[in-house]
Formats: structure tokens, C-alpha cells, sequence
């Protein structure tokens, strides 16, 4: 078995495996939008490697972090837009 | 001791370090991401990165190599680069040799609602796959064209995903003659594709077909396919999608080196037009991880002086670059593909331009003097290459910080 940690999406607690990415975290929220676009669309991770800059999330009050390119750390705080 | 930076710690990358190392050079390695692997050999759970992968990341282990993982280059200055940490903070590296290996990118092309949420790349599949997004039972739909695909949906697949659809643009005549060509200079890759296609074969397997839309609500719902004639229409739940990859040449292009078909040239030692400065992997063309991982060491070897040792690499190289100017003849775009956008598909992610307001203008600059496109926070990476294709477009400026950093931290390093 893989180690899990906790992680908050939106204000709700998730457990996730050691390893998983903030994007993983916020897909298996269910969330399916990652940000909204500057024409109100919902827009979610598209490249999966640091370089498309849809997959924008705030975490632990940083906004604008690629959340492909992080790993989820205990007790993170990501929001969705 | 000659101090080499190396930028990328892909297979190009960690050869280079390796073999750097190994002649007496003082090195550091740095990339964005909190572990080496690059694109291929980077995984959340060591137990399932590819078997190629382990000695070269247990020999990148042993080194002496000082090493910046989750930090960013967003500039090259005169025997410097300047990088950014994950936090923001930005620190100054010097070097007297520098090796780019940042590797590629997928190419994305527009078509109506590639926008729509679980709309990926097929190479962002994989990497959300490998970030550990649950996949079981979902139907895919895997589309575009290359080599790649055939290893998205082998590994989707494995995971427990339907893979409703494999869509290739290309032709099934070339389609074989990639196969034969293969056979001929990398048979291990035609044992590699078997491996693949266990999984998802008996999936129906299209060529000369790609998207001509998709539609859904919250995210994607269902994608139909055409070969210009009939339309298939699906209901899936993920599409992943990439017409091939582009290398990525920021770095490069800013430091001023040579570019050449969207790459960077270099010569026989990787060695740029620019001085003291090498390029590795798939910045310098697209020839999978073998030729990325020949043309690492070479950088490595001639950065680090040792021209005699590089120059025994050569017949391999040769090799690799047969391979790769087979692989990139068979998956050769066709013109049609330049039909995939309407008036109103979005092309500029970042700003939400649509094709309709760019292309009756003159050029990229044109483009950004009127409407933004390309001036978001992707710096124009995913929409310039779009545009390349779709009307021809070069842009070759490229300004720092390549990858947005802060103002306040701009300002306080000076
Ligand atoms: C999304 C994606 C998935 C892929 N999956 C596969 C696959 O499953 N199988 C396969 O055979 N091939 C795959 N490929 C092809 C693969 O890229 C090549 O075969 C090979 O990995 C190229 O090696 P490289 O060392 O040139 O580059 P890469 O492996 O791409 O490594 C480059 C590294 O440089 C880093 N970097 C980039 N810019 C900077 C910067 N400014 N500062 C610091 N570091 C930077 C990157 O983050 C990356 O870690 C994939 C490609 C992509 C784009
Ligand atoms: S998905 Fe493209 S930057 Fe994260």
C-alpha cells in the first residue's frame, strides 16, 4: 500500500496517495474546472507538464501555481477558480 | 575545473551529467520538477518507471552533481542563467559550458470544443496518468498522430480505461512504412509497440482520420471523428490528443542560437552557433528517447573537453537520426488538418482569440499588436506552434523571463 495524506480542495478534505499531483487532487474532487477563462469558460489541465498554464490553481494562498507541476504535500490547500 | 550547467534532467539531460561528470567537469543539473526523469523516466512511483530508466537514474544518484530540482531557467545571460525556485525566489548559476536539454512539446491543434475540460494532450494523458488520475472505466478517445499514441493508449489501457477509438491522421501506407522502417534501424521499438498494443487491441484503429469536433457541458461528452468523407460520432468521457511533438526552443532561441524547422541546429558535438553553449534531446529535433539519450552524452563528453571519447558515439548517433528522419516522414501532417478550426474555435487559450479574429491578419506580431494573442501567461506556447501550422506564422522572439516570475522578485535580484 502507498502512504496517503490529506488535502483540502475547495474548503473539502480528500485523502490522496503520496505522489499524486495537485492536478490529480483536484480531479478526483471532481472538480472539472481548474480555472475560468477570461470569457467565463471552465478550462482544465490540457499539456499535464508545466507549459499550457491551464491547469492554474491557488495553493496554500499562492495563487496562479501549475498544479501539474506540484506534488501534493499534507494538510495543502487548493482552490479552484 | 570547467563548470557545466545543464538545464533539463530528461534522458538528454541525465546522459549529459553522466558523462560530464565522468570527465572531471564541476556540474549542476536543474529542472522544474522535484525528481529527474523528464518527460519519460519521470515517475510518481519508482517501482513503475520504465526499466530503461533505472540505471540511469540510479548512476545520476552516485554523482557528484549539485542539483536545483523544482527550479526553473527563465533566462541566459554571458556565463550565467538565472533561475527561478518553486517558491518564486530567483538565484544566479555560472557556468562556462551550458547544455540545454529542455526536450519537446506535444503540438496541439485547434478544432470546436478542444477547450472543454478532459480534453488533453495524449502526452498529458500520461502525465496526469503518471500524477495518479484514476482512468478505470472511462471511455477514451485517443487521437492525433505519431508513435505516441500507440504508447498513450497501451498504458490508459493497463489502467482500465475503454480506449473507444485510436484516430491517426496519417495514411496507412505510411503508417507501414514506419513499421518497416523501424524494424529495420530500432527493431526493440516494434517489441515495445507489441507490448503496447496488448492492451488495447481489439480497439478500433483508425488512419487517415482525425477530430472535426467535440462537444459536452461541464467537460467533454463526445467527439466525432472524419476522414473528410464520413463521420463517426462517439460519447466518451477524456480526449487525448497531440498531432506530434515540437521541440521545445525558448531557452535557445533566447541565447540566440541557430534555428532551423523549429529546432535548434547544432553540430557534431551538439555544439550551438553560439559559444560555449550545447543542446541535447529533443530540443534539437524529434527522435525519441535513444537518440535523446546518444546526443546527451556527446554534449556532455565535448562540454567537458573530451572531444575523442564524443566522437566514438558518432556511428550511433547517425543510427538514431536515420530513425528519427523515418519517424518524422510517416507522421508528416496533411494539409487538411488546416480545416480542423471555424470562425469561432478559440486558438489563443490564454486570452480566448478565435481563429476568426487572426487570420486575416498579417503575422504573429500583428497578432499581438491587435488582439493579445499569444501574451498570456503560456507566452504564446501552445498558440504560436498552432499558428505555424495553420497559417504559416514564425515567431522567433522570444524575451525574458521565458517562464512568468514575479515582478517583486525580478526587481530584488539584481
Ligand atoms: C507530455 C509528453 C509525454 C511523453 N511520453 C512519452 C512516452 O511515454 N514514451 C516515449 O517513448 N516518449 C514519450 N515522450 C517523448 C519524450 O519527450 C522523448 O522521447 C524524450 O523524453 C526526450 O528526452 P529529452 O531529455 O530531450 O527531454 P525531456 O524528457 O522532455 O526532459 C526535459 C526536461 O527539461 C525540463 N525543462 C524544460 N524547460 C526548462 C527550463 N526552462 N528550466 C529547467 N528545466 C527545464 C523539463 O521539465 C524536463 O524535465 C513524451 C513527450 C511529451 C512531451
Ligand atoms: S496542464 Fe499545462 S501547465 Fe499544467
Amino acid at each position: 500500500m502507498r502512504e496517503e495524506i490529506e488535502v483540502s480542495v475547495n474548503g473539502r478534505l480528500f485523502v490522496v496517495p503520496v505522489g499524486t499531483t495537485v492536478a490529480v487532487a483536484v480531479l478526483l474532487a471532481g472538480e472539472t474546472a481548474f480555472r475560468t477563462s477570461i470569457t467565463g469558460q471552465p478550462r482544465s489541465s490540457l499539456c499535464g507538464i508545466g507549459i499550457c498554464f491551464e491547469c492554474r490553481v491557488t495553493i496554500d494562498h499562492h495563487p496562479h501555481q501549475r498544479a501539474c507541476h506540484r506534488l501534493c504535500q499534507p494538510g495543502m490547500e487548493i482552490l479552484t477558480r | 575545473m570547467t563548470k557545466v550547467v545543464v538545464v533539463g534532467a530528461g534522458p538528454a539531460g541525465i546522459a549529459a551529467v553522466w558523462r560530464a561528470a565522468q570527465s572531471q567537469a564541476q556540474v549542476t543539473l536543474i529542472d522544474p520538477h522535484p525528481r529527474p526523469g523528464g518527460q519519460i523516466w519521470l515517475h510518481a512511483d519508482e517501482a513503475a518507471a520504465p526499466k530503461e530508466a533505472k540505471p540511469w537514474l540510479d548512476k545520476l544518484d552516485r554523482l557528484p552533481v549539485t542539483r536545483h530540482f523544482g527550479s526553473t531557467v527563465i533566462d541566459i545571460l554571458p556565463s550565467v542563467v538565472r533561475m527561478q525556485s518553486e517558491s518564486g525566489g530567483l538565484e544566479y548559476v555560472e557556468f562556462d559550458k551550458l547544455i540545454l536539454a529542455p526536450g519537446a512539446q506535444e503540438l496541439f491543434l485547434p478544432f470546436p470544443g478542444w477547450t472543454l475540460p478532459y480534453i488533453m494532450g495524449a502526452g498529458g494523458a500520461l502525465a496526469l496518468l503518471r500524477g495518479g488520475m484514476p482512468v478505470k472505466g472511462l471511455r477514451i478517445a485517443v487521437a492525433g498522430s505519431g508513435p505516441l499514441l500507440f504508447a498513450v493508449a497501451g498504458k490508459l489501457a493497463q489502467a482500465g480505461a475503454r480506449i473507444i477509438a485510436i484516430s491517426e491522421q496519417t495514411s496507412r501506407r505510411r503508417l507501414l512504412g514506419f513499421g518497416v522502417g523501424t524494424l529495420m534501424h530500432n527493431p526493440g521499438k516494434i517489441l515495445e509497440g507489441i507490448r503496447h498494443a496488448r492492451h488495447y487491441l481489439p480497439s478500433p484503429f483508425y488512419t487517415n482520420t482525425w477530430i472535426k469536433e467535440a462537444r459536452g457541458d461541464s467537460r467533454v461528452r463526445e467527439v466525432t471523428l472524419t476522414n473528410g468523407k464520413r463521420l463517426h460520432r462517439l460519447k466518451c468521457d477524456l480526449v487525448a490528443c497531440g498531432f506530434g511533438l515540437v521541440s521545445s526552443g525558448a531557452l535557445a532561441v533566447l541565447a540566440g542560437c541557430d534555428q532551423q524547422s523549429g529546432s535548434t541546429v547544432v553540430d557534431r558535438f551538439q555544439q550551438t552557433s553560439v559559444k560555449n553553449i550545447f543542446c541535447a534531446g529533443e530540443i534539437t529535433g524529434i527522435g525519441g528517447v535513444d537518440l535523446s539519450v546518444i546526443e546527451g552524452e556527446i554534449a556532455g563528453l565535448a562540454a567537458a573537453g573530451n572531444e575523442s571519447e564524443a566522437s566514438r558515439c558518432f556511428p550511433k548517433l547517425e543510427k538514431q537520426r536515420k530513425f528519427a528522419r523515418w519517424l518524422n516522414k510517416s507522421f508528416a501532417l496533411k494539409a487538411q488538418l488546416k480545416d480542423m478550426p471555424d470562425e469561432d474555435t478559440i486558438i489563443c487559450r490564454c486570452e480566448d482569440i478565435t481563429y476568426g479574429q487572426l487570420k486575416n491578419l498579417a503575422d504573429q506580431c500583428s497578432a499581438k499588436l491587435y488582439t493579445r494573442c499569444g501574451m498570456g501567461p503560456c507566452q504564446g506556447r501552445i498558440c504560436s506552434n498552432a499558428l505555424k501550422f495553420l497559417l504559416g506564422w514564425d515567431l522567433n522572439t522570444v524575451r525574458p523571463p521565458v517562464f512568468p516570475a514575479k515582478i517583486g522578485d525580478l526587481i530584488s535580484t539584481p
